[in-house]
């Protein structure tokens, strides 16, 4: 039987198994991180072990580059019942704060934001899926790619926390090569490669706010968008355009004093659910280790197995109710985003993309209005 | 109580009849409810019993079909293991159409839909709920074999409610059986109120409940 109770976390270590065999490299151990890039087994890396350390700058790259990681997006098969996928989702919010903290502390790029959908807000998105997640094991996939449609790296993560004392900042480290990997594409670029990324950034925002405008700034022949010619810099269409996107950046920055809220209440509970399952899954394979070597059937010892089994289901799910409680109750809750605009007070409602989505018509008919007007 | 040869697989199904409300605080009435040493004491008599039965029908040299034993030392650690499993003496139950939630004092909740048969596994073991009628069934099975069901049944009135805890291990033929009956009480009336905690576990406060 308990190999049938552990089928999620047999999946995830098939999945590591299979890494550490074709890359011949070590059996994970604690707090490593392994990765993969694209799909095929052939293109499997070996295991990144022990964890990779962050590579950190003096100051920005030049030119300084502005990064969106989105909101980690859920596999429907990593929530098996609702009461998980309600804990996904708290992760899902939780952990791109943990990965924005890691970018922003390399200090190789320029503003990090957390937004709740890929956009051309910044040249670069990151886009997470959470694969698996049980408290102990923790598989993600990682996609980094530009505005032009070009996709830079894919990585698989895969963090298994073996030591219960581990919080998550050992976590977050599995977030470091994404960082050094991007820092290594970015380096691998002429500094007019990168300027002219960011100016197709520029453009393609602008574009989507006045696609009559802006199109033909764009090349969309090519397999990747390029541009084909650049505004002037004193354009009054573009210095509209960067007003409106200002007002894009507020909700950012709305919604990031939110995830650190979250970070605040959440955090430590999360922590400790994470805990819990290390303890009882390690004192489970512990279990199965000496029910495998014992020879002699049961004897004086069978109360204190029984005792061990059920105490450890207890305490696991005691842990595991007061996390779902809590994500549950931040669901729930759902907060307004209130912004000061322009002298307007302005409530947004609904889920975080609803929300999002709301204030990008709203600017996007400021926009036209004004631009109505001009005409 | 006891239940030799224990079939306790049987298939569970989400019945469609309304179960009764169970909402509410409940406390162990002891005086209804078995006591678990009694319990290990009438387990121990009657294994006595098995086996004065089993050697009598050897001196006669006939076959004996009686339930088997199995090995002692498991029955006598579940009877032990019913005393930890049982121990919650404080319910807390929260019933709606879909759903019902037993909160159990220094224990995890019990949690169950109507809408189908829950039958999920977690790290560390399994958990099976279902409605059939007429009790709420809540087995837990954990990976050495240790079997833990509970049923709930709400008397006609309302005003009791009977939990039946049935432990049984494959080392063993014998399942270890324990009733207990609780009966509704007011936490307002108490004098003090107790929450559960992340940070400070159990907290209580004399406090009047409900006051501003």
């Amino acid at each position: 039987m308990a190999d049938e109770l552990r089928m999620p976390l047999i999946t995830l270590w098939l999945l590591l198994s299979c890494i550490s065999m074709v890359a011949c490299g070590p059996v994970l151990t604690r707090s490593t991180t392994t990765e993969i890039e694209g799909e095929a087994a052939a293109e499997l890396a070996a295991p990144t072990a022990p964890q990779e350390s962050l590579s950190r700058a003096g100051g920005p790259l030049r030119p300084a580059l502005d990064i969106n990681v989105v909101v980690f997006d859920i596999d429907p098969e990593a929530g098996e019942t609702a009461q998980y996928m309600t804990v996904r989702k708290l992760e899902s919010r939780l952990l791109p704060g943990l990965f924005r903290e890691v970018l922003v502390s390399s200090d190789h790029w320029g503003v990090v934001r957390v937004v709740p959908t890929a956009s051309a807000l910044a040249p670069v998105n990151i886009r997470t899926v959470i694969l698996a997640s049980d408290g102990r094991d923790l598989a993600l996939d990682v996609t980094v790619s530009d505005v032009t449609g070009e996709e830079w790296f894919r990585l698989r993560l895969a963090y298994r926390q073996d030591d219960p004392s581990d919080n998550l900042s050992a976590l977050q480290q599995i977030f470091h090569v994404v960082s050094n990997r991007m820092r290594d594409v970015w380096l691998s670029r002429s500094v007019a490669e990168r300027s002219r990324l960011i100016s197709i950034a520029d453009i393609v925002y602008a574009r989507d706010l006045a696609p009559d405008f802006f199109a033909s700034y764009l090349d969309f022949e090519s397999p990747v968008l390029t541009l084909k010619r650049a505004p002037s810099s004193d354009d009054p269409m573009l210095a509209r355009v960067q007003r409106i996107k200002n007002q894009e950046y507020l909700f950012c920055d709305a919604m990031d004093e939110q995830l650190v809220i979250l970070l605040e209440r959440a955090g430590p509970t999360y922590d400790l659910w994470r805990k819990a399952a290390v303890e009882q899954t390690n004192w489970l394979d512990h279990y199965e280790s000496v029910a495998a070597l014992r020879s002699v059937g049961p004897g004086d010892g069978e109360f204190s197995r029984m005792q061990a089994s059920y105490s450890a289901y207890r305490s696991y799910r005691i842990q595991e109710q007061a996390l779902l409680e809590l994500a549950e109750a931040l669901e729930s809750e759902s907060q307004p985003v209130v912004l000061r605009s322009e002298g307007a007070v302005i409530t947004l409602e609904g889920t975080l993309e609803a929300q999002y989505a709301t204030w990008r018509d709203l600017l996007r008919e400021i926009f036209l209005l004004e631009q109505g007007a001009l005409q | 109580m006891l239940h030799g040869c224990g079939t306790h697989d049987e298939q569970p199904e989400m019945s469609t009849i309304p179960p009764p409300d169970l909402s509410g605080h409940w406390e162990v009435d002891y005086a209804r409810s078995d006591s678990v040493q009694n319990q290990v004491n009438s387990t121990f008599r009657e294994v006595q019993r098995e086996i004065r039965r089993r050697n009598a029908a050897a001196e006669k040299g006939v076959s004996y079909q009686g339930p088997a034993i199995g090995n002692i030392d498991t029955l006598f650690a579940l009877a032990k293991m019913a005393e930890l499993v049982v121990e919650p003496r404080l319910l807390e139950i929260d019933q709606d159409r879909q759903w019902i939630r037993i909160e159990r004092e220094n224990s995890f909740a019990l949690v169950c839909s109507l809408e189908a048969t829950r039958n999920e596994a977690n790290l560390l073991g399994r958990e099976i709920c279902w409605w059939d009628g007429q009790q709420w069934h809540f087995v837990i099975q954990l990976p050495d074999g240790l079997n833990v069901a509970h049923r709930f049944t709400r008397s006609d009135d309302g005003n009791s409610l009977a939990q039946r805890t049935r432990l049984s291990d494959p080392a063993t033929g014998h399942d270890f059986v324990v009733t207990q009956i609780f009966g509704r009480y007011d936490p307002t009336e108490r004098g003090y109120s107790c929450t559960e905690t992340l940070s400070r576990g159990r907290v209580c406060t004399t406090e009047r409940v409900g006051a501003e």
